[in-house]
Protein backbone atom coordinates (compact mmCIF):
# COMPACT_ATOMS: atom_id res chain seq x y z
CA UNK A 1 0.00 0.00 0.00
CA UNK A 2 2.65 2.29 1.02
CA UNK A 3 4.68 1.85 -1.94
CA UNK A 4 1.60 2.00 -4.72
CA UNK A 5 1.08 5.58 -2.80
CA UNK A 6 4.57 6.37 -2.97
CA UNK A 7 4.96 5.39 -6.53
CA UNK A 8 1.96 8.05 -7.11
CA UNK A 9 3.40 10.61 -5.52
CA UNK A 10 6.56 10.37 -7.34
CA UNK A 11 4.68 9.79 -10.81
CA UNK A 12 2.87 12.81 -9.72
CA UNK A 13 6.05 15.20 -9.04
CA UNK A 14 7.78 13.90 -12.31
CA UNK A 15 4.36 15.05 -14.13
CA UNK A 16 4.27 18.29 -12.51
CA UNK A 17 8.23 18.69 -13.08
CA UNK A 18 7.40 18.00 -16.56
CA UNK A 19 4.85 21.15 -17.18
CA UNK A 20 6.75 23.39 -15.21
CA UNK A 21 9.40 22.45 -17.82
CA UNK A 22 7.30 22.71 -21.06
CA UNK A 23 5.82 26.67 -19.74
CA UNK A 24 9.65 27.63 -18.83
CA UNK A 25 10.14 26.72 -22.73
CA UNK A 26 7.07 28.27 -24.11
CA UNK A 27 7.91 32.06 -24.94
CA UNK A 28 6.33 34.44 -22.40
CA UNK A 29 3.19 35.76 -24.34
CA UNK A 30 3.13 39.59 -25.57
CA UNK A 31 -0.05 42.31 -24.54
CA UNK A 32 -1.94 43.55 -26.69
CA UNK A 33 -0.33 46.84 -26.29
CA UNK A 34 3.30 45.38 -26.92
CA UNK A 35 1.61 43.71 -30.12
CA UNK A 36 0.56 47.11 -30.84
CA UNK A 37 3.28 49.03 -29.99
CA UNK A 38 5.29 46.53 -32.47
CA UNK A 39 3.23 47.31 -35.45
CA UNK A 40 3.55 50.88 -34.82
CA UNK A 41 7.46 50.50 -34.70
CA UNK A 42 7.57 48.24 -37.53
CA UNK A 43 8.90 49.85 -40.22
CA UNK A 44 11.60 51.56 -38.34
CA UNK A 45 12.16 47.96 -36.78
CA UNK A 46 12.55 46.69 -40.52
CA UNK A 47 15.15 49.30 -41.34
CA UNK A 48 17.31 48.85 -38.48
CA UNK A 49 17.34 45.08 -38.89
CA UNK A 50 18.24 45.48 -42.97
CA UNK A 51 20.79 47.80 -41.84
CA UNK A 52 22.14 45.30 -39.42
CA UNK A 53 21.83 42.36 -41.67
CA UNK A 54 23.92 44.45 -44.19
CA UNK A 55 26.81 45.43 -41.76
CA UNK A 56 26.92 42.54 -39.96
CA UNK A 57 27.53 40.55 -43.81
CA UNK A 58 30.11 43.01 -43.88
CA UNK A 59 32.05 42.33 -40.57
CA UNK A 60 31.90 38.40 -41.73
CA UNK A 61 33.21 39.30 -44.46
CA UNK A 62 36.16 40.99 -43.59
CA UNK A 63 36.95 39.34 -40.46
CA UNK A 64 36.52 35.83 -42.10
CA UNK A 65 39.11 36.64 -44.25
CA UNK A 66 41.65 37.79 -41.63
CA UNK A 67 40.95 35.01 -39.24
CA UNK A 68 41.94 32.58 -42.06
CA UNK A 69 45.11 34.72 -43.00
CA UNK A 70 46.37 34.56 -39.75
CA UNK A 71 45.87 30.92 -39.92
CA UNK A 72 47.34 30.02 -42.99
CA UNK A 73 49.69 32.90 -43.72
CA UNK A 74 51.38 33.56 -40.27
CA UNK A 75 50.32 30.28 -37.59
CA UNK A 76 51.15 27.51 -40.22
CA UNK A 77 54.13 29.54 -41.61
CA UNK A 78 55.76 29.79 -37.80
CA UNK A 79 54.59 25.94 -36.98
CA UNK A 80 56.76 24.96 -40.11
CA UNK A 81 59.65 26.87 -39.54
CA UNK A 82 59.91 25.48 -36.41
CA UNK A 83 59.35 21.82 -36.85
CA UNK A 84 61.61 22.47 -39.96
CA UNK A 85 64.21 23.07 -37.54
CA UNK A 86 63.71 20.45 -35.40
CA UNK A 87 62.28 22.37 -32.12
CA UNK A 88 59.27 20.80 -30.56
CA UNK A 89 56.58 22.71 -31.83
CA UNK A 90 53.78 20.90 -29.96
CA UNK A 91 52.29 23.78 -28.04
CA UNK A 92 51.86 25.69 -30.95
CA UNK A 93 49.88 23.44 -32.94
CA UNK A 94 47.72 23.01 -30.50
CA UNK A 95 46.65 26.28 -30.29
CA UNK A 96 46.35 26.49 -33.92
CA UNK A 97 44.24 23.40 -33.89
CA UNK A 98 42.14 24.76 -31.60
CA UNK A 99 42.03 28.11 -33.19
CA UNK A 100 40.80 26.43 -36.70
CA UNK A 101 37.95 24.39 -34.36
CA UNK A 102 37.36 28.02 -33.38
CA UNK A 103 37.33 29.52 -36.70
CA UNK A 104 35.16 26.50 -38.13
CA UNK A 105 32.31 26.93 -35.26
CA UNK A 106 32.27 30.85 -36.04
CA UNK A 107 31.55 30.40 -39.53
CA UNK A 108 29.09 27.54 -38.78
CA UNK A 109 26.84 29.75 -35.80
CA UNK A 110 27.48 33.13 -38.36
CA UNK A 111 25.24 30.83 -41.33
CA UNK A 112 22.66 30.08 -38.61
CA UNK A 113 22.53 33.18 -37.08
CA UNK A 114 22.19 35.11 -40.65
CA UNK A 115 19.34 32.47 -41.79
CA UNK A 116 17.15 33.19 -38.78
CA UNK A 117 17.90 37.29 -39.07
CA UNK A 118 16.93 36.80 -42.68
CA UNK A 119 13.46 35.10 -41.30
CA UNK A 120 12.84 37.65 -38.91
CA UNK A 121 13.33 40.28 -41.99
CA UNK A 122 10.98 38.21 -43.92
CA UNK A 123 8.09 38.23 -41.61
CA UNK A 124 5.53 41.07 -42.10
CA UNK A 125 5.73 42.46 -38.63
CA UNK A 126 2.62 44.45 -39.43
CA UNK A 127 0.33 41.20 -39.84
CA UNK A 128 2.20 39.27 -37.50
CA UNK A 129 3.68 41.18 -34.54
CA UNK A 130 4.16 38.20 -32.12
CA UNK A 131 5.97 35.86 -35.06
CA UNK A 132 8.42 38.80 -35.70
CA UNK A 133 9.23 39.70 -32.65
CA UNK A 134 10.09 35.83 -31.39
CA UNK A 135 11.86 35.70 -34.75
CA UNK A 136 14.21 38.87 -33.62
CA UNK A 137 14.32 37.29 -30.02
CA UNK A 138 15.68 34.27 -31.60
CA UNK A 139 18.24 35.68 -34.03
CA UNK A 140 19.59 37.82 -30.52
CA UNK A 141 20.13 34.68 -29.16
CA UNK A 142 22.55 32.94 -32.68
CA UNK A 143 24.32 36.57 -32.33
CA UNK A 144 25.56 36.35 -29.01
CA UNK A 145 26.51 32.73 -29.42
CA UNK A 146 28.42 34.41 -32.64
CA UNK A 147 30.20 36.57 -30.45
CA UNK A 148 31.28 34.51 -28.22
CA UNK A 149 33.20 32.34 -30.88
CA UNK A 150 34.70 35.84 -31.72
CA UNK A 151 35.86 36.17 -28.35
CA UNK A 152 36.90 32.32 -28.11
CA UNK A 153 38.68 33.36 -31.92
CA UNK A 154 40.72 36.37 -29.73
CA UNK A 155 41.34 33.98 -26.59
CA UNK A 156 43.16 31.43 -28.97
CA UNK A 157 45.29 34.59 -30.79
CA UNK A 158 46.13 35.83 -27.78
CA UNK A 159 47.44 32.56 -26.37
CA UNK A 160 49.51 31.96 -29.64
CA UNK A 161 50.93 35.17 -28.80
CA UNK A 162 51.83 34.02 -25.35
CA UNK A 163 53.02 30.62 -27.20
CA UNK A 164 55.87 32.61 -29.52
CA UNK A 165 56.87 34.56 -26.06
CA UNK A 166 57.76 31.05 -24.52
CA UNK A 167 59.36 29.60 -27.47
CA UNK A 168 61.29 32.66 -28.02
CA UNK A 169 62.44 32.59 -24.59
CA UNK A 170 63.31 28.87 -24.66
CA UNK A 171 64.99 29.28 -27.65
CA UNK A 172 67.67 32.01 -25.62
CA UNK A 173 67.73 29.75 -23.34
CA UNK A 174 68.99 26.71 -25.32
CA UNK A 175 71.47 28.72 -27.50
CA UNK A 176 73.05 30.96 -25.13
CA UNK B 1 6.67 4.65 -106.16
CA UNK B 2 6.33 8.40 -105.28
CA UNK B 3 3.66 7.86 -102.72
CA UNK B 4 5.53 5.54 -101.07
CA UNK B 5 8.81 8.09 -100.80
CA UNK B 6 6.17 10.85 -99.56
CA UNK B 7 4.82 8.72 -96.81
CA UNK B 8 8.04 7.63 -95.71
CA UNK B 9 9.63 11.35 -96.01
CA UNK B 10 6.48 12.29 -93.46
CA UNK B 11 7.32 9.41 -91.24
CA UNK B 12 11.31 10.11 -90.74
CA UNK B 13 10.07 14.26 -90.75
CA UNK B 14 7.47 13.17 -87.98
CA UNK B 15 10.25 10.87 -85.83
CA UNK B 16 12.90 13.55 -85.75
CA UNK B 17 10.57 16.12 -84.55
CA UNK B 18 9.09 13.51 -81.98
CA UNK B 19 13.21 13.05 -81.36
CA UNK B 20 14.06 16.98 -80.92
CA UNK B 21 11.28 17.33 -78.55
CA UNK B 22 12.02 14.81 -76.53
CA UNK B 23 15.79 16.24 -76.41
CA UNK B 24 14.85 19.53 -75.47
CA UNK B 25 13.09 18.44 -72.92
CA UNK B 26 15.22 16.68 -71.48
CA UNK B 27 18.12 19.34 -71.69
CA UNK B 28 15.58 22.14 -69.71
CA UNK B 29 14.44 18.69 -66.99
CA UNK B 30 18.50 18.15 -66.11
CA UNK B 31 18.89 22.15 -66.61
CA UNK B 32 16.60 22.74 -63.59
CA UNK B 33 18.08 19.66 -61.40
CA UNK B 34 21.36 21.35 -61.82
CA UNK B 35 20.09 24.46 -61.16
CA UNK B 36 18.53 23.39 -57.94
CA UNK B 37 21.57 20.96 -56.70
CA UNK B 38 23.58 24.37 -57.37
CA UNK B 39 21.13 26.71 -55.38
CA UNK B 40 21.18 23.96 -52.87
CA UNK B 41 25.15 23.88 -52.56
CA UNK B 42 24.92 27.78 -52.75
CA UNK B 43 22.84 28.32 -49.61
CA UNK B 44 23.99 24.93 -47.51
CA UNK B 45 27.81 25.43 -48.51
CA UNK B 46 27.64 29.23 -46.53
CA UNK B 47 28.53 30.67 -49.61
CA UNK B 48 25.10 32.73 -49.78
CA UNK B 49 26.45 34.41 -45.92
CA UNK B 50 29.52 36.23 -47.90
CA UNK B 51 27.96 36.71 -51.49
CA UNK B 52 27.96 40.56 -50.85
CA UNK B 53 26.63 40.77 -54.34
CA UNK B 54 23.38 39.69 -53.41
CA UNK B 55 20.25 42.74 -53.19
CA UNK B 56 20.29 44.42 -49.55
CA UNK B 57 24.31 44.54 -49.48
CA UNK B 58 24.72 47.31 -51.85
CA UNK B 59 25.68 50.12 -49.27
CA UNK B 60 28.43 47.90 -47.80
CA UNK B 61 29.51 46.18 -50.94
CA UNK B 62 32.39 48.76 -51.21
CA UNK B 63 33.73 48.32 -48.26
CA UNK B 64 34.52 44.49 -48.47
CA UNK B 65 38.32 43.83 -48.15
CA UNK B 66 39.24 42.48 -52.02
CA UNK B 67 42.45 41.71 -51.26
CA UNK B 68 44.23 39.58 -48.06
CA UNK B 69 47.62 41.25 -49.30
CA UNK B 70 47.32 43.54 -46.43
CA UNK B 71 48.91 40.30 -44.30
CA UNK B 72 52.49 39.61 -45.50
CA UNK B 73 52.90 35.74 -45.85
CA UNK B 74 55.42 33.88 -43.50
CA UNK B 75 57.67 31.58 -44.79
CA UNK B 76 57.45 28.56 -43.71
CA UNK B 77 61.22 26.97 -44.37
CA UNK B 78 64.24 28.81 -43.65
CA UNK B 79 66.27 29.43 -40.48
CA UNK B 80 64.56 30.42 -36.64
CA UNK B 81 66.88 32.54 -35.15
CA UNK B 82 66.18 35.46 -33.03
CA UNK B 83 66.11 38.38 -35.97
CA UNK B 84 63.49 35.64 -38.02
CA UNK B 85 61.45 35.29 -34.23
CA UNK B 86 61.29 38.65 -34.09
CA UNK B 87 60.21 39.52 -37.59
CA UNK B 88 57.22 37.28 -36.70
CA UNK B 89 56.36 38.44 -33.48
CA UNK B 90 56.04 41.66 -35.43
CA UNK B 91 54.10 40.47 -38.17
CA UNK B 92 51.73 38.63 -35.68
CA UNK B 93 51.36 41.37 -33.22
CA UNK B 94 50.57 43.85 -35.80
CA UNK B 95 47.55 41.51 -37.23
CA UNK B 96 46.40 40.26 -33.45
CA UNK B 97 45.94 43.83 -32.23
CA UNK B 98 43.74 44.84 -35.09
CA UNK B 99 41.90 41.58 -34.47
CA UNK B 100 41.47 42.39 -30.78
CA UNK B 101 40.74 45.82 -30.96
CA UNK B 102 37.42 45.94 -32.15
CA UNK B 103 34.58 43.90 -30.76
CA UNK B 104 32.68 42.54 -33.42
CA UNK B 105 28.98 41.08 -33.02
CA UNK B 106 29.73 43.06 -29.71
CA UNK B 107 26.69 45.05 -28.19
CA UNK B 108 23.34 44.11 -28.22
CA UNK B 109 21.75 45.30 -31.58
CA UNK B 110 18.85 42.94 -31.42
CA UNK B 111 17.61 43.67 -27.65
CA UNK B 112 14.30 45.19 -27.41
CA UNK B 113 15.70 48.64 -26.28
CA UNK B 114 18.29 49.50 -29.15
CA UNK B 115 15.25 48.30 -31.69
CA UNK B 116 13.04 50.66 -29.48
CA UNK B 117 10.24 48.02 -28.69
CA UNK B 118 10.67 49.01 -24.58
CA UNK B 119 8.30 45.89 -24.17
Amino acid sequence: MIKKTLGYVAIAILLSGLVVLSAAAQPTSLSDQQLEQIKTNCLSVKNTLNQLHASDALLRVNRGQTYESISTKLMDGFNNRVSGNNYNNSGLTSITTGYSQALDTFRSDYKTYEEHLSTAIGIDCSSRPADFYYAVDAARGYRNQVHADVVKLNQSISQYQSAIDQFETFYKGVNQ
Amino acid sequence: MNDSLVATAHAVSSSSKKRFLLFITVAIVLSLILVGVAMELYNTSGAAQLDLSRPGYQSVRAQSITSDNDIKSYSGSGPINASTISEFKALYKDQAQKIIVVDAFGGDPLSPDALGLNL
